[in-house]
């Protein structure tokens, strides 16, 4: 049986809000299994992105446990939580959030350098998993204005994996993309997970949903559902889109 | 009104970098204020005590002896002065004092009866004793302001005169206002009563010391120069005037006494310049930081209806509000700073300070500030007029790096955040040009009071260095005794470890230079051990002079050229062959061989043996060996007293106190005597008597200079800590400028596990390459005007200490990263999902 890589106990995540606490995320139990595609899915405002943040170690909780396999990192100081993030974890914003002043190759590199040492092994794997998402090399050279949104977060998933993180976090990574791009990016992430890697995405997008192994779908805070379907690919579309529609519909979505 | 709330809101946002700004224009404005309104305090101190004293403005002392009174007719047929006031006064000289409470003191001073000065000045007096009280005094003492104001002395006290080991107590009745004769170099008048300047007048009368002829009179606008009157006086008796006669005037009395205040002033006003830049250049580079960060806004204002001036405006009023507040500030510590600045001047030139503080000449300096940073604020926002709203709500033209790849990461060795660093000062290095000149000047300024403070930091051993001759311990010898004898037997002296013949040093002119030049006297230069060559070589040859770099600013004379040396009665040429530098004596001296200085003063003769001490040898031992060597000095036996024991014992004891006195003080070389008591004959001579007097050179310099080095040692200090918080400000507002315009890169650098430090680090080294380029470019400029500042104050080359410069640059490149380094902590506050969701 798969072992959970990522566990919370009674988690909490408050914000003060002109003097009173807003509780966005209330005694909150999940696990998230090594190897699942775990998508999380509710309506605006129910947690989903303070939930991805607080498991990622980008923001503290309130209140509660995070176990990162046998490790707490819930009372983790800002320091010791980018130590954390830099070992194990990758991530894909929705706004791509390059770096202006770098070019395609350096973006990737500044992520895998504050991990890895230089070597051209770790230049030529940048550069290799640059041309699987479709990049050649002339992109390489060009800076995150010279890039189309598809081409940028493209980038941006390189340089989330190319740590080989032990997770990889993405929110809502398709949210500023056309319908092209979107189906690019969401195959790039289904290959991934293919190839072993966990990955928590939140999304409120019923396509990029589909991509998932596991749908937690969150209100007020709490998970009140949980979905789960096979990988990507190994079952019929229609009866995969189904399922999930009467899940999501069943749960008010 | 809507603009002003924009800038007061943008105001409370900024606070740290506001509060910068504030600290730099109130240091700014507090020194420009202090300098503005007292630049002109002292002179006007100088000039109301002057005045109310009621005394000409020029004063010519001539040795008694050597006095005419044609010399008096020559003033009025070459300069047409008439009203001229002769009298005369006692030349004390160098003259030992010691106070109420035991304190050895040495003042040159000058003694007057109560009649005479009445002739020179008003004798006004200020803080005296009753006139009762004054009646009872057997021996009163008037003196003039410096000893109340700048000595502490108070009506009452004793003040005693040590002179050939005899002590003349006299009780200062009061103080006086006095023209000329209140300042350390050219001497302290000092009024006592009629018999006591008589015996003043025996006992002070011996080669320098003594009764002078004195003319009191105006010379303003007359054309009168002192040189030129008395090379007159000289053609007119065919005698040489130099060694006897000595002069002052207002003009440079003044001159002396406000040198120290001015130095200090423009030391102000030169610090405000550097603070009033940094303050300046820093609100330029926040301006154009924050029209960058703020693009959108403006856009956004833009669309809304606001003018760009009225955008441009909110920019300047947040500006010019913020440096107001600085320069009110700076003007409170201005008004607060004064009553200090008034001691201050008061201390320093002994002359009461009566004008009011100079309130114009601060709230001027107030205006000044805020009309610069208002005009710099202007010219920079008015960058605003670039940005239509279209252009900024693209964040105007981003032309991000569509160039060549700067340092690319995949040819980056070593650490990371160093590779990261460098990458983003080169691309950003137009940045750090804005801010070179300010960091250069604070780190000049900072370097060099550094420098001076370690100068300064030994006390007087710095000052001593620069004294261009050995600072030793003298023993004057009789004449007829055979100095160079006498150098033998000390030199053997286990307390010494080395001994010199020397000449007493002479004031003489040289022709076709308004600057005569004190002698110094080496056999072999060699031995010298605090002559530094700084060019050419040391005379060999009694036709060879060395001089200094002081003599060469004044008369042009370089190594190579020939100089004509008066002398007594001759003129002898001497080859310059090389060049050194002296503090003393506005750095005029003349460097000779003893047969050259032979040749210059024909009747010269060796009767001074300088002796250098072993390390931990006290003066006074080494005074008590030599008297068990050669016996007591003859000044030391004046006062010796009888003797115990025989009757003949008793007499001739009582015969050596008078030989001594006759020998010490009045130049006579031999002396034998035969007595008849009760029909035995007593005989006896002087010539047991060898040494006429010891005096340690250092007494006296210590004296002179440690006030000097103790209040610039702690005003290096002070500098150098103000300069310090400069430095520190305008980093702190770069690297807190750099984490606000970087706040999304280095939200994404933290997302991708940077830690707050790694980001601070690089943040700091980023600022390190210019940092350095610009302390290497300081280090120099402070050398340049450390030697600089010594030639123009002390007519000196300034030593440079290479290795501390260098430590110090070290240690200011290292506070540079430290400041940068915690100023950028601000990163810590920003948090991921802060940068994800704003």
């Amino acid at each position: 049986m798969a072992s959970s890589i990522l566990r919370t106990e009674k988690l909490c995540k408050s914000f003060s809000n002109g003097g009173t606490q807003q509780h966005v995320i209330k005694n909150l139990d999940i696990d998230i299994i090594e190897g699942d595609f775990t998508v999380i899915m509710g309506s605006s405002g129910s947690g989903k992105s303070t939930l991805l943040y607080a498991l990622s170690g980008m923001d503290k909780p309130t209140l509660g446990k995070i176990f990162f396999g046998d490790t707490q990192i819930q009372d983790y100081t800002n320091d010791q939580l980018a130590q954390f993030r830099r070992g194990n974890c990758g991530f894909v914003f929705q706004s791509v959030y390059l770096l202006d002043d770098q070019t395609v190759l350096d973006n990737v590199l500044t992520g895998a350098l504050i991990v890895q040492k230089n070597t051209p092994e770790l230049v030529s794997k940048a550069k290799e998993l640059l041309k699987k998402v479709g990049l050649n090399e002339e992109d390489f050279k060009k800076y995150s204005n010279q890039l189309s949104g598809g081409e940028a977060q493209r980038v941006g998933i390189v340089r989330a994996v190319i740590n080989d993180p032990k997770i990889l976090f993405a929110d809502e990574p398709t949210g500023a993309l056309n319908s092209a791009s979107s189906r690019d990016v969401l195959d790039i992430f289904t290959e991934i997970h293919k190839n072993g890697q966990s990955i928590v995405m939140v999304t409120h997008d019923l396509k990029t949903a589909l991509r998932g192994t596991r749908v937690l779908y969150l209100r007020d805070g709490g998970v009140v559902g949980d979905y789960r379907m096979k990988p990507y690919g190994e079952d019929d579309k229609q009866e995969r889109r189904a399922g999930l529609t009467a899940f999501l519909e069943e749960m008010g979505w | 009104m809507n603009i002003l709330r924009l800038s007061l809101f943008k105001l409370k946002k900024n606070k740290k970098e506001a509060f910068a700004i504030v600290f730099l224009t109130m240091i700014t404005t507090l020194m420009l204020s202090v300098f503005a309104a007292n630049i002109s305090k002292a002179n006007k101190a100088y000039d109301d005590s002057f005045a109310q004293s009621g005394s000409k403005d020029t004063c010519v002392m001539i040795k008694k002896d050597k006095y005419r009174d044609e010399y008096k007719d020559l003033l009025n047929s070459e300069y047409g002065i008439r009203e001229i006031t002769e009298t005369e006064c006692v030349y004390g000289f160098t003259l030992d004092y010691k106070t109420n409470n035991g304190d050895e003191r040495t003042y040159v001073s000058v003694f007057v009866p109560e009649k005479n000065e009445r002739k020179i000045e008003d004798f006004v007096k200020t803080d005296k004793l009753t006139d009762e009280e004054v009646e009872k005094l057997e021996h009163p003492i008037w003196l003039p302001m410096f000893f109340s104001i700048g000595e502490g002395y108070q009506a009452g006290d004793t003040l005693t005169v040590c002179k050939n080991g005899r002590d003349y107590p006299f009780t200062i009745a009061g103080f006086y206002k006095t023209g000329l004769y209140n300042n350390s170099s050219y001497g302290y008048k000092m009024v006592i009563s009629d018999n006591d300047y008589e015996l003043f007048k025996l006992i002070l009368d011996d080669g320098v010391y003594g009764a002078y002829a004195t003319l009191w009179f105006n010379s303003a606008n007359t054309g009168y120069n002192e040189d030129i009157f008395i090379e007159s006086c000289e053609k007119l008796s065919g005698e040489e005037l130099n060694s006897y006669f000595t002069y002052n005037s207002t003009r440079n009395e003044k001159l002396n006494s406000l040198q120290f205040i001015n130095m200090f002033m423009y030391f102000l006003a030169f610090f405000s310049g550097i603070t009033m830049l940094s303050a300046v250049l820093m609100i330029i580079h926040r301006i154009t930081n924050d029209i960058e960060d703020q693009m959108q806004q403006i856009g956004v204002l833009e669309a809304l209806g606001y003018r760009s001036r009225e955008i441009s405006l909110s920019y300047v009023y947040e500006y010019v509000i913020t440096a107001g507040i600085g320069a009110v500030l700076g003007v409170v510590g201005a008004f607060l700073v004064s009553p200090l600045m008034n001691l201050g001047i008061q201390n320093t030139i002994g002359r009461p300070v009566t004008v009011k503080t100079e309130g114009g000449m601060i709230l001027l300096s107030c205006f000044i500030v805020v009309v610069l940073v208002t005009v710099f604020a202007l010219l920079k926002a008015a960058k605003v007029k670039k940005y239509p709203p279209v252009v900024a709500f693209r964040k105007g033209i981003r032309t991000h790096h569509f160039g060549r790849n700067i340092l690319p990461l995949e040819k980056a060795k070593g650490n990371i955040n160093i590779a990261l660093a460098m990458k983003s000062f080169l691309c950003d290095i137009k940045s750090a040009v804005g801010t070179a000149v300010c960091i250069i000047a604070a780190g000049t300024a900072i370097l060099f009071c550094v420098t001076s403070a370690e100068f300064f930091g030994h006390g007087i051993d710095g000052l001593l260095s620069m004294t261009g001759d050995d600072i030793v311990t003298e023993v004057e010898l009789l004449n007829g005794v055979d100095t160079y004898a006498v150098r033998d037997e000390i030199a053997k002296m286990p307390e010494v470890r080395k001994a010199l013949v020397k000449y007493q040093q002479k004031w003489l002119s040289v022709r076709d230079s308004e600057y005569p030049g004190a002698t110094v006297v080496f056999d072999n230069y060699n031995d010298a051990e605090n002559i530094k060559l700084i060019d050419g070589r040391f005379p060999e040859h009694d036709n060879e002079v060395m001089t200094t770099i002081s003599r060469k600013q004044y008369d042009g004379v370089d190594i190579g050229d020939s100089i004509v040396i008066k002398g007594n009665g001759t003129e002898t040429k001497f080859i310059v062959t090389g060049m050194t530098s002296s503090m003393m004596n506005n750095g005029t001296m003349l460097y000779m061989t003893s047969e050259g200085y032979c040749r210059a003063c024909p009747d010269a003769r060796p009767n001074i043996v300088s002796v250098y001490l072993k390390d931990g040898v006290t003066m006074e031992q080494f005074e008590e060996k030599l008297n068990e060597k050669f016996g007591t000095s003859a000044k030391d036996s004046v006062n010796a007293g009888g003797a115990d024991g025989t009757l003949e014992e008793r007499i001739r004891a009582a015969a050596d106190e008078k030989l001594a006195l006759l020998t010490s003080q009045y130049g006579v070389t031999n002396i034998d005597y035969a007595l008849v008591v009760d029909g035995q004959v007593i005989t006896g001579n002087s010539r047991h008597f060898i040494i006429k007097d010891v005096s340690s050179l250092m007494t006296l310099a210590e004296q002179s200079m440690s006030g000097v080095a103790t209040v610039s040692k702690y005003g290096s200090f002070g500098a150098m800590l103000v300069l310090s918080a400069v430095v520190a400000v305008i980093l702190g507002l770069i690297a807190s400028s750099n984490v606000k315009r970087q706040r999304r890169r280095l939200g994404i650098m933290k997302g991708m596990g940077y830690t707050s430090k790694d980001l601070m680090k690089q943040i700091a080294l980023k600022t390190m390459p210019v940092t350095i380029v610009y302390v290497i470019i300081a280090s120099f400029a402070a050398m340049y005007v450390y030697s600089a500042f010594w030639l123009m104050v002390f007519g000196t080359v300034g030593e440079l200490n290479i290795p501390l410069t260098i430590v110090a640059d070290v240690v200011l490149v290292a506070f540079c990263y430290a400041v940068t380094y915690i100023s950028a902590g601000r990163i810590k506050a920003i948090s991921v999902t802060e940068l994800m969701t704003e």
